[in-house]
């Protein structure tokens, strides 16, 4: 009799898989019964969270045990057998997961502690419903002592690992138990929202909500069980609560030094803790001079959790040592397995090749920085990069680089190529960080690619994609009779004024649609579908679809969203009728030339079906001399063979809006992906 | 044997020093409960020590300088074990232990090069022996507050700076130093007054400079807790004046 375990979990399988493999809570005993009548099959314990479903069970001969449990589960869930990979271990390898799971440094958030409890539940139901003994008895009262031990000898709890549990340590490190604490919220935002509530859930009471629509507040504040307090005298309140989150969209600073220099007067001494998370910032930030005032602002907040998840990441090897230290104390054998982060660090180096193993050895030995905008958007990007490479056991350190496209944010996009600022032409949200590249400040800079001039400089390229994302634009619009009329008809939006800050999108939809008046729009995305629902002269705004479902604003399919407390409803546009900018939905990575400890590290983690249709579609603009406000769209996609590329472009004249647009279709093998674009060029003429 | 004691005493807190900055350093955890021991174990070969020069002199065994500075790294550590658990200030272990190895490594070198050795008294006066025990006693909690001051400070610079640095997680919130700062203080002027009403009652009364000396401290400390409770101490204020007033009653005991 040996123990084994199987299952998925959030690296091994996407939520489309795990949340259909999930375990109904009230359906576990049954599940449990049923599992214990396959043959060879004495124990079972079925764990079943947001983010595994493993079940851990003891039998005669678990290679067999394995094999049936798999055919039961595909079955039951009515899943096919290709679409889901299962990870399987049995005895030492299955104990030592456990404890790893249990440890918390399985987990996405590495070292939480939601987890444990977890475990203990499904072993307290496996209990009660007879599906234990002996041998599952023994390793979970053990996998609670490992985890216990783990978190109390380790420092893989210690640390902040996202912007709102920083705000919240940090919080907890001025006023201990936040108990009693009062808090106060300025701008009835998503990000305040999250980080009240965060607050709130460690015992912070008296909330006061104040927000320019007096309406939102009192919603925010009734939601936080607060007060809702008018913009105006938001000030009043300042001396008498010991936290403040602001959060607003105003331009300029709200929260003065002389604000603040008032209320700790009449503070007596008692310390004040200001979270800015708004971009352009709220907060003066010669605060922070003042005696027992403490101002984070976003980015100095992501800086202190990104230092969080890399301690964590250190922390692993530790753990696993008192693992180690735990299972050879107690007798049980000693793991013989090589632990996973070594299998995977050999199996990059072999794919890499002779070229490549010592760079990417390099590359894992010391964490790669990572440089990305400050952008809710790219961060989101860059954390998606980070987590990719994380999993092949790269570690990864994101900087924030500011660009000039950031830095001017009242000059619309298509004005950085004219008149004194004609030398910002191309790389407006690139430059920078290109520059950062050069002094190897950064190992690697991730764009959205479609920001990415195609000419690069000398000594840089792009070398990577993730995944590309849904490439269609989305019009998102208040206005639900847009909506029901019909679908996705542009035609109806004649008369009607939509905002949107590309010119690709601005040219397609006049063309479309010659009576809809184009306005422009700046500001990042949450910015701009704030602008939408605050601003009442617009009919709707565009956006790529991407971006929004990125930031977890909008899910494909629904026909609205709730956005800060307004419905705001989404048309998605086909792609073969609006075409998408080159590009679209992508991340790129780019690094310079002669880094080959990047070059080869960014290797494990692109995806190359997005690799080349981005290409043949980069290499069209590049052959057109064209930047990314040349109004230009361009649509690539696989034949049914997989083996061939086709490519749609729609290209305007810049001089000329009125003039018809060329219009071309082409097809070609797609290992030559810019053959394509030599193929148009030609059509073109 | 007493300087044995002495000697292990120090060694026992150089250990349990080196230990707590490691497992700071490193990362490894845990190492709490053995921090606490040994602070148990040092505190043992004090009293192993105080006692042998109890006996020595037929009296309390502050006699000299050195034993004075023996003294209050006894208090300190009595003050710690007692109230910097009790307040949860585990960490306040790792920050007295260099001041406690200093004031001892001092006491040895000056025991090895010139021990003065036996001073029994002409007659024993227990008000006297009372009001020395009493005011060094307080002098521990002084220390100790002024030890949570720097902390406070520590912990001030790291917020302020945006950067935390490992020893950022392991110190305690701000709101319980400046807890432990006043109520330490209460304690050592509690202490400190009761030194020195019974200084009326000795036998010999003390000369004038011990009279001024003494009191300038004792008014020190309450000037503090009266602002305190006149018009709230900011923080980082009490910080700063806890470290300035346990400074200025060492170099007021040095005068004595």
């Amino acid at each position: 009799m040996s123990i084994f375990c199987l299952g998925v979990n959030h690296k091994t399988a996407p939520v489309e898989i795990r949340e259909r493999l999930a375990f109904a809570e009230s359906a576990i005993p049954r599940h449990l019964d049923e599992i214990r009548e396959i043959d060879w099959v004495a124990e079972a314990v079925v764990l079943s969270t947001c983010n595994r479903v493993e079940i851990y069970g003891a039998a005669e001969e678990p290679g067999k045990a394995l094999d049936q449990l798999i055919a039961y589960l595909i079955d039951h869930f009515e899943i096919e057998a290709g679409d889901v990979e299962f990870y399987r271990h049995e005895a030492d390898e299955a104990a030592h997961h456990l404890f790893e799971v249990a440890s918390g440094l399985d987990s996405m958030v590495l070292g939480e502690t939601e987890i444990f409890g977890q475990i203990k539940k499904a072993y307290s139901t496996a209990q009660t419903n007879g599906a234990t003994s002996r041998r599952m008895n023994k390793l979970f009262q053990q996998s609670f002592s490992v985890g216990k031990l783990v978190r109390s000898s380790t420092r893989i709890q210690q640390g902040s690992t996202s912007v709102g549990s920083a705000a919240v340590d940090l919080a907890e490190k001025i006023f201990g138990q936040l108990d009693g604490c009062r808090v106060m919220v300025i701008g009835a935002g998503e990000m305040s929202r999250t980080t009240a509530q965060s607050l709130k859930s460690r015992g912070a009471k008296s909330i006061i909500v104040s927000n320019r629509s007096y309406d939102k507040a009192e919603e925010l504040a009734a939601e936080l069980e607060g007060v809702a307090v008018k913009f105006d005298d938001w000030a009043d309140h300042l001396d008498k609560v010991d936290i403040v989150v602001s959060s607003t969209g105003a331009p300029h600073t709200v929260v003065k030094k002389v604000d603040v220099e008032r209320a700790i007067t009449k503070r007596r001494g008692h310390s004040l803790f200001l979270i800015d998370i708004a971009v352009p910032r709220d907060i003066e930030n010669e605060v922070n001079e003042l005696e027992n005032v403490y101002l984070y602002n976003i980015d100095q907040l992501q800086r202190i959790a990104d230092a969080g998840v890399a301690q964590r990441q250190q922390q692993i090897e530790i753990c696993r040592g008192v693992i180690r230290e735990f299972l050879d104390e107690k007798g049980i054998e000693a793991m013989a397995k090589v632990p996973e982060s070594h299998q995977k660090k050999n199996a990059i180096a072999e794919s890499a090749g002779s070229r490549g193993n010592e760079a990417v050895e390099e590359s894992m030995s010391k964490a790669l920085i990572l440089g990305t905008r400050g952008s809710d958007l790219a961060l989101t990007q860059a954390r998606m990069t980070e987590a990719a490479l994380k999993e092949q056991g790269i570690a990864v350190k994101i900087e924030v680089v500011k660009t000039i496209g950031d830095k001017r944010p009242d000059l619309k996009l298509s004005e950085f190529s004219q008149g004194e600022n004609a030398v910002l032409d191309k790389g407006i949200f690139t430059k920078e960080l290109e520059e950062a590249l050069l002094r190897g400040e950064i190992d690697f800079a991730v764009h959205s690619l479609k920001d990415v001039p195609t000419e690069l400089g000398d000594g840089f390229e792009i070398c990577a994609t993730l995944p590309r994302a849904d490439i269609a634009d989305v019009l998102l619009t208040m206005d639900e009779g847009l909506v029901s009329a019909d679908g996705g008809d542009l035609a109806q939006l004649e008369g009607k004024t939509i905002a949107t800050s590309s010119v690709r999108r601005a040219q397609q939809l006049r063309w479309i649609c010659p009576g809809v008046k184009v306005v422009d729009i700046r500001g990042n995305v949450p910015t701009r579908i704030r602008k939408l629902t605050e601003n009442g002269e617009w009919d709707g705004i565009m956006l790529a679809r991407a971006g929004i479902e990125r930031l977890g604003i909008y899910t494909p399919g629904q026909a609205s969203f709730n956005f800060e407390g307004t419905q705001v409803f989404a048309i998605e546009l086909p792609v073969d009728e609006f075409l998408p900018a080159a590009g679209q939905g992508a991340v790129g990575i780019e690094i310079r030339s002669d880094n080959e400890a990047a070059r080869a590290a960014m290797a494990t983690i692109n995806h190359e079906p997005t690799f080349c249709r981005v290409t043949a579609e980069r290499a069209f603009l590049e052959r057109l001399k064209a930047g990314c406000q040349t109004p230009v769209g361009a649509h690539t996609w696989f034949e049914e063979d997989g083996a061939t590329l086709a490519m749609s472009v729609r290209v305007f004249d810049e001089d000329s809006p009125d003039q018809e647009p060329f219009i071309g279709e082409v097809k070609g093998p797609s290992d030559e992906p810019a053959a394509l674009a030599d193929q148009l060029m030609a059509l073109k003429g | 044997m007493d300087k044995i004691y002495l000697i292990l005493a120090t060694l026992v807190f150089l250990a349990g020093f080196v230990i707590a900055v490691i497992a700071l350093r490193t990362g490894k955890h845990g190492t709490g409960r053995l921090n606490v021991g040994l602070a148990v174990v040092g505190l043992i070969f004090q009293c192993l020590f105080l006692r042998e020069r109890g006996e020595l002199h037929g009296r309390c065994p502050i006699t000299n300088g050195s034993e004075v500075l023996v003294f209050i790294s006894w208090s300190v550590v009595i003050m710690y074990l007692v109230l910097g658990r009790a307040f949860r200030l585990s960490l306040l272990g790792v920050f007295s232990m260099p001041m406690v190895f200093l004031f001892q490594s001092f006491a040895i070198f000056n025991l090895m090069t010139n021990d003065p050795g036996a001073r029994p008294p002409e007659t024993l006066d227990p008000w006297l022996e009372m009001h020395a025990a009493m005011s060094l006693l307080a002098y521990g909690a002084f220390g100790l507050a002024g030890i949570a001051g720097v902390m406070d400070l520590v912990l001030d610079r790291q917020l302020k700076s945006h950067e935390p640095g490992q020893l950022f997680y392991s110190l305690p919130p701000m709101k319980y130093l400046y807890d432990a700062m006043l109520r330490l203080i209460i304690i050592g002027c509690g202490l400190l007054t009761i030194g020195i009403v019974s200084a009326f009652f000795m036998k010999n009364l003390p000369d004038a400079l011990h009279w001024v000396v003494s009191g300038a401290v004792w008014v020190a400390y309450l000037a503090i807790l009266g602002i305190h409770l006149a018009k709230g101490l900011r923080p980082r204020l009490l910080s700063k004046l806890s470290i300035a007033a346990f400074t200025f009653a060492l170099i007021a005991l040095s005068v004595l």
